[in-house]
């Protein structure tokens, strides 16, 4: 496809697959439903909920869609080079890629220790940008790509000891920016989506405070994430590239 | 090497690349056509192309080189890194460093 290429409606490849990473998790078990819904055969990384991802993979066959699990300890360098050719040699060549995999190791930045400050931008960050240079190889030969990477409302806003969670979010949107503009010419779209408060493990035993501080008055639910995953991944999201969609009942409006 | 963006490339392509496959040591000849075709594929002038030509005269920017190196990693084997592709300025400074790369 020329970059020049509007045609409307646009088209996406035939072949290939999304790959969700931390699939096992709320957002993305609900991504990876989505976008099997779409059509995708997907490949649902997870760390370490095995069960769970297995459970999303029978949600998605059950429903008539293709789906593998596929485990990495993202924290390890080599790992998600590794995922990506694993994902490739299940499903082929990946087309939409969402970064999700994500962890927190809270504490106040006087006491925050070095494990705990690199542990997270490792998996929260590093991790994200060493699948998008694999990735963004095989989606610029092919003129069409989709790159999502989660982020938070705390890369964009702040949250008491949350500096290491917070410096990777807000790294994964510059990130996300600068490889948009690299790559927007040849129909590769990279784009982030930074959730509020949603219902989801990570949240668990902390909303009940937090909801009267949401617009909405209410935590957001994975599935209502998964659906602006789903258009950013979309062959009609074309010309969306380099942004942030904010997912968070009206938190940082 | 210019790091701007330039316009559009006018690619046509919608190959995908598939399993790298290492071939027996191209001639010199092999990568110049591999590198001309590729940069024509690419979007520079057919005119324009001659060993001699900069890739900043064929618009030829930091993108379109790094999946000139993609393509060459496919078809040869031989993995070009980023500070290889930044002193490159000519077509034939292409073609000379791939053949080297490619018989060692």
């Amino acid at each position: 496809m020329s970059p020049k290429d509007t045609s409307w409606p646009p088209t996406r490849p035939e072949d290939g697959c999304a790959l969700v990473t931390g699939g096992s998790g709320a957002i993305g078990a609900a991504t990876v439903k989505a976008l099997a819904a779409d059509g995708w055969p997907v490949v649902v990384h997870y760390g370490r909920g095995a069960e769970r991802a297995q459970a999303v993979v029978a949600a998605v066959e059950q429903a008539g869609g293709t789906a593998v699990a596929v485990a990495a300890d993202l924290a390890d360098p080599a790992a998600p080079e590794q995922l990506l050719a694993d994902a490739v040699a299940a499903l082929g060549p990946v087309r939409v890629l969402v970064n999700n995999a994500g962890i927190t190791r809270d504490n106040l930045a006087m006491q925050l220790t070095d494990d705990e400050w690199q542990s997270v931008i490792d998996v929260d960050l590093t991790a994200a940008f060493r699948l998008i240079r694999p990735a963004l190889k095989t989606m610029i030969r092919a003129r069409w790509g989709r790159i999502v990477n989660v982020s938070s409302v705390i890369g964009l806003k702040t949250n008491p000891g949350q500096a290491n969670y917070a410096a990777a979010k807000a790294g994964l949107l510059g990130l996300t920016r600068s490889v948009a503009a690299e790559v927007a010419r040849r129909n590769v779209t990279v784009n982030a989506v930074a959730p509020g408060f949603v219902e989801s493990e990570m949240t668990e035993g902390i909303l009940e405070g937090l909801v009267d501080h949401i617009p909405a008055r209410r935590a957001g639910r994975p599935e209502e994430v998964a659906a602006t995953i789903r258009f950013l991944a979309s062959p009609e999201a074309s010309y969306v590239t380099g942004s942030t969609l904010v997912v968070d009942g009206g938190l940082g409006a | 090497m210019n790091h701007q963006l330039f316009p559009a490339a006018r690619s046509t392509n919608h190959r995908t690349p598939g399993e790298t496959t290492t071939v027996s040591t191209p001639t010199r000849e092999d990568v110049e056509t591999l590198v001309l075709s590729s940069l024509e594929e690419l979007g520079a002038e057919s005119d324009a192309l001659n060993p001699t030509a900069t890739f900043e005269d064929l618009d030829v920017d930091s993108l379109d080189l790094a999946e000139l190196s993609q393509i060459v990693e496919e078809q040869y084997g031989v993995k070009l890194q980023g500070e290889d592709v930044a002193k490159l300025r000519t077509v034939e400074d292409a073609v000379n460093l791939i053949t080297e790369r490619a018989a060692q």
